[in-house]
């Protein structure tokens, strides 16, 4: 079971993100709908896994990976963003985010990731 | 006779091989007969009783024999004796199926010292024979060259697949630049060799921050060790771009180019497929929609079809030489032309000439960079620039298709239209051909609007009738007279109320017109005179006939008030003589006190008014005595031509997708009637939650969606699936799915934004949520849609 942070200015995607962590018994323990509050909360909690929407208002998905990577090398991000912003997935994957989700989200792409990320298969 | 033909799978046991053997208990004499003799044979099989012992080559036969006394010492020896002089020397053995290729590579690494020494071929049932080192060596060169020219007919050959295969194959190492094998449709795609050029800018020419972009994850995908990370970044690179306008597909496959193991080295295939014809058939139904629209639009707007037109080809062909030579700044000149260009191409808009909109679009846009500065020009190099501009062209592309549909003779007769139903039924049939939704259905209406005629054309045989009608009466009337505005109608729509109209002419011939004899007596000429005026106003027209007959007698028509609905005459003398005079179009009314054959029915005139009625209309009547009568009808217009303008544009661009969003979402919708309409209040009816972006193009536009809480429930539990949402939280997420929603329109819209030349800029999406709120707006222009589903009702708004 992991500790999951969800970042997404849209309150339905996050209900959606959750939802399906939750059914794979993962906990979310706190939810931030920008890139500032992702990163307070990431502090906080040192959450296994966060999911970070790439735009939203004030700071971005890719400002908060930075931040977070900066003083959490480890740290497991994924992102979430729609096909237009490849250049912005492939900065935040060059910034140190684990992996991302192109959407819309499905369930079976949200559970491949997070598998991916979490428990590597060499 | 020495073979000279040899193949690549040959095996050594097919060579000559010499088959001599000698049982090593017989004399060294014996051996050197025989080398003396076969002076070809390069070695002797030793065998012990039929058992291999060795070999003995000609080259250590005779280095032994050379030395002093060797012959005395061994020739009357027993082989025996010579072979164990020898025995240091290890031969070759290889199996007679071993194949030449093989059996020289394997020879040649033999030491220096032994290295032409012949070779031992074990065959089968333990036989040896030896082959000649120089035989093997022949036969190896031979079939080497063999090799070589099937590995030569093989480049070809697959380099001819590759050519031929319509793609464009080319490959590129961690530099990013092109590498000199690549096949011929790569000079197609991108129009000039490409060997050495930097990749990403092929793909990317004019945008350095994708080039930038796609440089450092080409970089990373060549390098990237690990295979996981590889299919992570894969899917990031572009999958389709567009070059020389053509639709490009792009695949990418990492292969290895250095085969060791210890130093791994990538390089990435890239694979380009021109899929512009692929695109072209998807985009065709949607091409055929819109040039049937512009078609639609044209007879619609058919004025200012004829005017635009004109006023275009003058200004290409005569207006802008002037602009150009005028004593003008070279600003003033350029603001003139960009001011005329834009209005040309809004005017073109208005009748959805969609490629002289596009290609006026792009001259707007040069025009706009040389007068930002960002195009430094000079007057004369501004006018070379416009002057060689062919102005022409989209012009008569559009024209082209226009006259296709409805022949030359539409453009050419510019007063009148003439559409033969033929040609009507054609287009009805080339729209049913697409596949159908309710933008077909909405063309397929305004195919009635072909059904259009000249009102003139539509009046004339009434004159005849009234001829006719007049001979039999005993009247005389000239030639009537129509005059006026040509005005186009769509018939259909007006039957009724022509068939109607009947009943004035006969009115004109029965009651207005005097006979011959009473006209001459009134000091008239004897032929009456029966006039039809039409006139056209913005979203009205007028059809005004009269007559120079004996006019309505008034005190007539008091009298029958009184006689029929049993009025006193005091209360009609109250009334004025408007009044009194429009009384006329009531129900049973005739001023004829016999009825006549004809006309004294007493319904005529009211059945004018109530079909004027039922278009809303108005009909008026004036009359002098022994002047005439005079009839004004004025009716609207039945379709209003609206100003196309961006808003609008850009609003029927997003109504296309967000018509595919719903149809997705609810399946099984019968969509009712799609409406765009002008919307002209300035308060916006909102339903309950309510979404608003602002989209910056060459103006600022809003565009709001509003959704009714049903249809925005039925969207949330679609998006969500089975996710349970807490009773409490529910109002947050139905604002969100409605923000969702529009985002998700739009963004899929943007796409065919671009493809139209707009340059989007989207804002975040902002909410409003209220029960069936009104938002007031300034008095700018509105467009309003209404889409109505079987889940709800959905709203969209664009404010200019």
């Amino acid at each position: 079971m992991a500790k999951v942070l969800v970042v997404d200015d849209s309150i339905m995607i996050r209900k959606l993100i959750k939802t399906i962590l939750e059914n794979e018994n993962h906990e979310v323990i706190a939810e931030a709908s920008n890139g500032e509050e992702a990163y307070n909360l990431f502090c906080q909690y040192k959450p296994d896994l966060v999911t970070m929407d790439v735009s939203m208002p004030h700071t971005n998905g890719i400002v908060a990976v930075k931040k977070i990577i900066n003083n959490y090398p480890d740290a497991n991000i994924i992102m979430v963003s729609a096909i237009s912003q490849r250049d912005m997935v492939f900065e935040a994957l060059e910034s140190g985010a684990k992996h991302y989700i192109i959407k819309p989200i499905t369930r079976e792409k949200i559970i491949s990731v997070k598998n991916e990320v979490l428990c590597p298969i060499e | 006779m020495k073979r000279k033909n040899f193949e690549i799978n040959d095996t050594i046991g097919t060579l000559d091989l010499f088959d001599i053997c000698i049982d090593i208990n017989r004399t060294t004499k014996e051996i050197y007969s025989i080398f003396e003799k076969e002076k070809n044979t390069p070695g002797i099989i030793l065998t012990n009783k039929n058992k291999y012992i060795g070999l003995l080559s000609r080259k250590k036969f005779y280095e032994v024999m050379s030395k002093p006394f060797s012959l005395e010492l061994f020739l009357k020896r027993s082989i025996d004796t010579l072979y164990q002089e020898v025995q240091n020397f290890e031969e070759l053995i290889l199996h007679q199926d071993t194949l030449i290729s093989s059996a020289a590579s394997i020879a040649l690494q033999r030491d220096n010292g032994n290295i032409y020494d012949p070779i031992v071929v074990a065959c089968d049932d333990y036989h040896y024979k030896v082959l000649d080192i120089d035989q093997l060596l022949i036969a190896q060169s031979i079939i080497h060259k063999k090799t070589l020219e099937q590995l030569q007919k093989n480049v070809i050959y697959i380099k001819n697949l590759l050519n031929n295969s319509g793609q464009g194959f080319l490959t590129i190492k961690n530099d990013l630049y092109v590498e000199a094998q690549y096949s011929n449709e790569c000079k197609n795609i991108f129009g000039f060799d490409i060997e050495n050029h930097f990749f990403p800018k092929l793909i990317y020419p004019n945008d350095e921050r994708q080039q930038h972009f796609l440089t450092k994850i080409l970089i990373k995908i060549i390098e990237e060790k690990e295979k996981k990370q590889l299919n992570k970044y894969l899917p990031l690179l572009p999958e389709e771009i567009s070059i020389n306008s053509k639709n490009i597909s792009i695949e990418y496959k990492r292969i290895k180019y250095h085969s060791d193991e210890e130093t791994k080295k990538y390089k990435l295939m890239v694979i380009l497929t021109d899929i512009t014809e692929k695109r072209k058939l998807e985009n065709q139904i949607a091409i055929e929609r819109n040039q049937l629209n512009m078609v639609v639009q044209v007879i619609k707007n058919y004025d200012n079809f004829i005017e635009c037109i004109n006023d275009y080809k003058n200004f290409y062909l005569k207006e802008l030489q002037k602009i150009l030579n005028s004593d003008n700044h070279l600003d003033e000149i350029i603001s003139e032309v960009f001011r005329k260009v834009h209005t040309f191409k809004g005017n073109f808009q208005q009748i959805e000439m969609v490629n002289v909109v596009d290609f006026l679009h792009n001259i707007e846009e040069e025009l706009l960079l040389i007068q930002t500065k960002n195009k430094i020009m000079n007057i004369e190099e501004f006018k070379s620039f416009l002057l060689n501009i062919d102005f022409s062209e989209k012009l008569n592309q559009d024209m082209f298709f226009i006259n296709h549909i409805l022949g030359e003779k539409y453009i050419t007769e510019l007063k009148t239209i003439k559409l033969k139903p033929e040609e009507i039924n054609e287009l009805e049939k080339e729209i049913t051909k697409l596949p159908q939704n309710e933008i077909t259905k909405g063309i397929l209406e305004k195919i009635n609007h072909f059904k259009y005629k000249n009102l003139k054309e539509i009046l004339i045989p009434y004159f005849q009738y009234t001829y006719k009608l007049a001979e039999r009466k005993g009247k005389l009337i000239k030639n009537i007279e129509i005059e006026g505005d040509d005005i186009f109608i769509c018939y259909d729509n007006y039957k009724s109320l022509m068939k109607s109209l009947i009943h004035i002419f006969r009115n004109s011939i029965d009651h207005g017109i005097e006979n011959p004899e009473d006209r001459i007596k009134k000091g008239k000429n004897e032929y009456g005179i029966i006039k039809c005026k039409l006139k056209n106003y913005d979203n009205h027209f007028s059809i005004i006939i009269s007559d120079d007959g004996s006019g309505i007698d008034i005190e007539k028509i008091k009298e029958i008030i009184i006689k029929k609905h049993k009025i006193p005459l005091s209360e009609i003398n109250k009334l004025n003589d408007n009044d009194i005079l429009n009384t006329i179009f009531n129900n049973c009314f005739s001023t004829k006190e016999e009825i006549s054959e004809i006309s004294g029915r007493g319904i005529g005139l009211s059945s004018v008014k109530s079909e004027v009625e039922k278009l809303n209309g108005s009909i008026i009547v004036n009359t002098i005595k022994d002047v005439g009568t005079e009839f004004t009808l004025t009716l609207p217009k039945n379709i209003l031509s609206k100003k196309i303008d961006d808003s609008l544009f850009i609003l029927k661009k997003i109504i296309d997708y967000c018509y595919i969003f719903f149809k997705d979402i609810i399946p099984s919708n019968d969509f009712k009637d799609i409406n765009i309409e002008e919307y002209n209040e300035e308060r916006l009816a909102l339903k309950t939650f309510s979404s608003f972006i602002d989209i910056k193009t060459n103006s600022e536009i809003k565009i709001i969606i509003s959704i009714d809480f049903n249809l925005t429930k039925y969207l949330l539990n679609f998006f969500m699936q089975n996710v349970i949402i807490n009773q409490y939280e529910e109002h947050k997420y139905l604002e969100d799915t409605v923000s969702e929603t529009l985002n998700t329109i739009l963004g899929n819209t943007t796409q065919s934004f671009f493809e139209n030349g707009y340059n989007i800029d989207f804002s975040a999406p902002g909410i409003n949520t209220s029960d069936e709120a009104l938002f007031k707006f300034p008095p700018t222009k509105k467009w309003k849609y209404t889409l109505n589903t079987n889940k709800g009702e959905i709203i969209l708004y664009s404010i200019k």
